[in-house]
């Protein structure tokens, strides 16, 4: 896992605990003002794209893990490639940047350990994303079997199921980096 | 992984073979049950009174335990371990003559708790079956906005229904896997 971050021209150390958990709740505090803005201006139509163009951003500066750069090394344990196009202008304006690969594989490799902690974190992200679908599913279902008792929900259940499918979405790339991010302990104290 | 007693009283799944054909049956019923189901309009609350939403929602909730897993009693061992049983279906009662016999289908020891080999195997296949499932959400998500884009009422149809066969991926995928690869299981002699 790496160290820092480097975001609006500041070097940012991710070395404590606290600071890498005020990221994660960050980070998913964008995503819900995002959808809550998305909802509140559209309606979710035409505008659902944006939320997986915000995880994508967050995975590849921040979190990590399914795309190199950002924080956690990248899952499949390959070297990030290297592209001779310039970086993207908003990635130039936000004056963030992806760390060149070394010539030794310890920055992108993960050894036996991080290779148990990445699988166990995809464990506790599968059972963390499989119970949370059941709640909004039965609440759901009930909108629809009976729609006299979730008449307080301001929502159509086509909207709903399209929100929750986009909740997934946002799920599923940023859930077990920020699991990683969450538990890993302080790095000085590891060291 | 894989439980010492069969879900099933009248075969074993020690084998892998068998184990691959009863997968392929889980996932035919599943996806053959979604088929009715859209073709039926169950999803549809217009066209129904809505009860015909219970019938999927059965399935989804019942269906992945015949894999087991998510709990006891399934061809794989559950996931999470068991730690209360409020009503154990083994056979407690000491039996005059001989060891007390276990029932038929019931739960043995080995099968309540994962040891640590099977711990990292979990974890390794949740691994492979996160990724793989994110890239199925992807394109259920796709599916619906072409869905939309095409005709509200398609969309209105599908998206309970790619919301239900997503929930579904999240509860059978795993199992599936670990039934698809873990290899012949040694019977004791």
């Amino acid at each position: 896992m790496n160290a820092e971050v480097v975001f609006l021209r500041r070097r940012i150390s991710m070395a404590r605990q606290t600071r890498r958990r005020t990221l994660v709740v960050a980070i998913y505090t964008v995503f819900a003002l995002i959808m809550a803005i998305a909802w509140a201006t559209t309606q979710w139509r035409g505008t659902g794209a944006y939320l997986i163009w915000a995880a994508i951003f967050a995975c590849r500066y921040f979190l990590g893990g399914y795309y190199a750069g950002g924080l956690v090394k990248p899952f499949n344990n390959k070297a990030p490639k290297e592209h001779q196009m310039l970086p993207p202008l908003l990635a130039l304006k936000l004056r963030v940047y992806q760390p060149v690969p070394a010539g030794d594989d310890g920055t992108y490799r993960n050894d036996e350990r991080e290779l148990h902690q990445r699988d166990h974190a995809h464990y506790l992200a599968f059972q963390a994303v499989g119970v949370a679908v059941c709640v909004p599913m039965f609440i759901a279902s009930m909108r629809l079997i009976r729609p006299s008792l979730m008449s307080w929900i301001p929502m159509s259940p086509d909207a709903m199921y399209y929100g929750l499918t986009l909740v997934a979405m946002i799920l599923f790339p940023t859930l077990p980096q920020a699991i990683l991010l969450w538990t890993e302990p302080d790095m000085e104290e590891q060291n | 992984m894989i439980a010492d007693s069969s879900p099933f009283p009248w075969f074993s799944t020690a084998r892998r073979r068998t184990r691959r054909m009863v997968v392929a049956a889980y996932w035919l019923v599943a996806l053959g049950t979604f088929g009715v189901c859209q073709w039926a309009e169950f999803f549809r609350l217009e066209r129904h009174s809505g009860a015909g939403l219970l019938f999927p929602l059965q399935v989804v909730v019942f269906l992945p335990a015949i894999l087991g897993g998510v709990r006891a009693g399934g061809m794989v061992k559950p996931f999470n371990g068991v730690h209360w049983v409020p009503l154990p279906d083994r056979d407690y009662t000491q039996t005059l003559f001989g060891p007390p016999r276990p029932l038929l289908g019931s739960m043995t020891a080995s099968d309540l708790e994962l040891d640590e080999r099977e711990r990292q195997d979990r974890n390794r296949v949740h691994f492979v079956a996160y990724t793989s499932a994110r890239w199925m959400a992807l394109v259920l998500l796709a599916l619906q906005c072409v869905a939309g884009i095409a005709s509200r009422t398609w969309m209105i149809n599908f998206g309970a229904a790619a919301f239900f066969l997503l929930v579904l991926i999240l509860w059978s995928l795993p199992q599936t896997l670990i039934l698809w690869n873990e290899p012949d299981v040694e019977q004791p002699r």
